[in-house]
């Protein structure tokens, strides 16, 4: 397509010499004005893609144009023309947006090579962009199809239930005669199907389950709890499917083990996939350890401080090539012992989705032959202690808003410290005196030590938010908190929804933004 | 004595049946529903000694039919066992919440739901 520049200088001479040279010369289509403002009306008309103006005009000046142009039509390219000693004039038209300018008198060459570097500059950036346009929609038709999908597996496995519950009803009619006496091999068939029935039924669970997790849909209820008694809990119950398998399970936890932060039941069930797994692929007479360990931040598997589990036995092992995939969703390795228990394939990836909800890690060593070890982390509940909770009622909060078009406010508090050390309970403190400035209609959420940071989300609109911020910030300069150094100054952040932002992600990066500020 | 009478709501045929057999050889009277207004109407009619209550009905869904005879003087001592496809933890609360005395998914295991009929109906 033809490029169309216009080219407003006053001289008429300067206007005709360069309507020529760049539509004979170069082929652009080429309009005239001789002012600023007859510039404007023309762009107005219609739209061009370059201005190449001149400085010195009466009335309105080449960079009085250049800025007017860069308010009203940001997207046309615009080029100076100055004469000698006007340098400082050039930068400025740069500063205001001009894409280049040429010094006069003018180098005809280099006009035309120096104009379509820029129209081609243009070009690229115009693409990129498009490029990226095009990148975010489908990123959101993704998100949509994902959501639809995660919608799907709920209303099929729903859908599913019924019919199978009247085949199981079925055949369990039959098999258990109440309608009549069966034979031996009738029997023998019949538990076949029944026993497929409740696989069937195993997957359904796991799929939901997955699918639950896997679009952040997943409800937990976050306590403190004492992993000594879970574990050998959860432990006794699954022995006697072990002593069926003459696998032995014992466990060694010790009573100084603190409490950890997590949802029980979702423990239970990570607990039963790792052990059940164990038993599964255990040859007789094999052994099944349970252990605990603390761990620093420094050591694998955690950022704070952790209690790691594991579960380690004496089986067959995982060949290395599968060490990496294990963890995926219907990853299934070859070679159960026990054909009555055959897996979904699902239930280390929905393993791995509840240790991470608990923001926990997973991990496997594994010696074919000799046997293999999972790992998973669970916070410590001093420590950050309502960390993963947060993610969750932020999730929760959000969710609730959005459908009672409610307004949220999230409010970030942090202490920095120059000196870099900050006083035991200061945070505390902060924490009771933040409190009182909600009028307790919202709790602290979250609270990270390392960082000197809290959160806490308030049903509060854009208006009521700055009160409250206002608020939070008097009264910490009033009343110093005890503990708080002279170097160390208390920021608030705060997003609200939906004036302020419109996604989950954006309200929290907004607040944490405006920490900075 | 009369035999005691067990009211099965569900919009699905077959599954009324699989547990409408049972149900009669252990020798109850069996009264059957397929959609929810009716068994309202049949409850109020027959005051069976227990309903087993499908959630998703139509023209009234099991939710409604639950509340509508646990928050009258005169129905709210019939117990009643939901069966249901709903899976999710809020449905469950959603259904206790109504004033279901049991909440059973499906599928379940049928000795399970005869048991729980014969505890409901000696208490």
């Amino acid at each position: 397509m033809e490029n169309r520049i216009l080219v407003v200088d006053d001289e008429k001479e300067v206007r005709g010499f360069l309507s020529k040279a760049l539509s004979r010369m170069a082929g652009f289509h080429v309009e005239l004005a001789e002012s600023g403002k007859e510039a404007l009306q023309k762009i107005e008309k219609e739209p061009f893609d370059l201005i190449l103006t001149d400085l010195k005009m009466p009335e309105m000046d080449g960079l009085q144009l250049i800025t007017e142009i860069g308010k009203s039509k940001p997207e046309t390219l615009t080029m100076m023309m100055t004469g000698h000693g006007t340098i400082d004039s050039a930068l400025e038209a740069m500063k205001r947006g001009a894409s280049d300018y040429l010094m006069k008198p003018l180098n005809l060459d280099e006009l035309i090579l120096r104009i379509q570097r820029v129209l081609k500059e243009k070009q690229r950036f115009v693409r990129l962009r498009d490029f990226a346009d095009q990148l975010e929609r489908a990123n959101q038709e993704l998100r949509r199809i994902d959501g639809m999908k995660s919608e799907f597996v709920s209303v099929a496995s729903h859908e599913l239930r019924t019919p199978l519950a009247a085949i199981k009803n079925a055949v369990q009619l039959v098999l258990k005669g109440t309608a009549g006496k069966i034979n031996e091999n009738q029997e023998k068939f019949l538990s076949m199907a029944e026993r497929n029935i409740n696989r069937l039924t195993n997957i359904l669970n796991d799929l939901l389950n997955l699918s639950k997790i896997e679009s952040g849909r997943i409800e937990l209820n976050f306590e403190n709890i004492k992993l000594k008694g879970i574990i050998e809990l959860m432990a006794s119950s699954l022995r006697p499917h072990a002593d069926a398998n003459s696998v032995q399970i014992d466990v060694d936890v010790g009573e100084q083990l603190p409490a950890v932060y997590g949802d029980p039941e979702k423990i239970n069930q990570i607990l039963t996939n790792l052990i059940g797994n164990a038993i599964k692929f255990t040859p007789e007479r094999g052994k099944i350890l349970i252990t605990t360990k603390l761990l620093s931040k420094d050591q694998k598997g955690g950022y704070g401080d952790r209690v790691a589990i594991s579960v380690k036995d004496t089986g067959i092992g995982i060949p290395p090539e599968h060490l990496d995939a294990i963890f995926e969703k219907f990853h299934q390795v070859e070679g159960s012992l026990h054909r009555s228990v055959s897996g979904t394939g699902l239930g280390l990836a929905i393993t791995k989705g509840l240790v991470e909800a608990h923001q926990g890690k997973i991990w496997v060593e594994s010696e074919l032959g000799k046997g293999s070890t999972f790992t998973f982390t669970l916070p410590l509940s001093e420590n950050e202690r309502r960390d993963p909770h947060f993610r969750f009622i932020l999730d929760k909060e959000f969710h609730r808003a959005q459908e009672n078009e409610s307004p949220l406010t999230l409010f970030l508090i942090q202490v920095l410290e120059e000196r870099g050390d900050v006083k035991e309970g200061l945070l505390d403190r902060l924490e009771m005196k933040v409190k009182q400035c909600l009028c307790r209609k919202a709790d602290i959420l979250l609270r990270r030590e390392k960082e000197k940071i809290l959160a806490a989300l308030c049903e509060a609109n854009l208006a009521g938010a700055q009160v409250i911020r206002k608020r939070i910030e008097m009264e910490i300069q009033k009343y110093p908190i005890e503990g708080q150094g002279t170097s160390s100054v208390i920021k608030v952040g705060t997003a609200t929804y939906p004036e302020e932002a419109l996604s989950k992600a954006e309200l929290f990066r907004l607040a944490k933004e405006r920490l900075g500020g | 004595m009369n035999p005691k009478k067990i009211l099965v709501v569900d919009d699905e045929v077959d599954l009324v049946e699989t547990v409408r057999f049972p149900l009669e050889m252990e020798g109850y009277h069996v009264l059957v529903s397929y959609n929810g207004e009716d068994a309202l109407n049949q409850a109020r009619k027959e005051n069976p000694d227990l309903i087993l209550l499908d959630l998703m009905l139509p023209k009234l869904d099991g939710y409604k039919v639950c509340r509508l005879l646990k928050f009258d003087e005169r129905y709210k001592h019939i117990p009643i066992l939901m069966l249901t496809a709903k899976t999710q933890e809020k449905d469950k609360v959603l259904g206790l919440e109504t004033g279901a005395d049991e909440y059973i998914t499906k599928p379940f295991e049928m000795d399970y739901l005869m048991e729980k009929v014969k505890a409901y109906l000696s208490k």
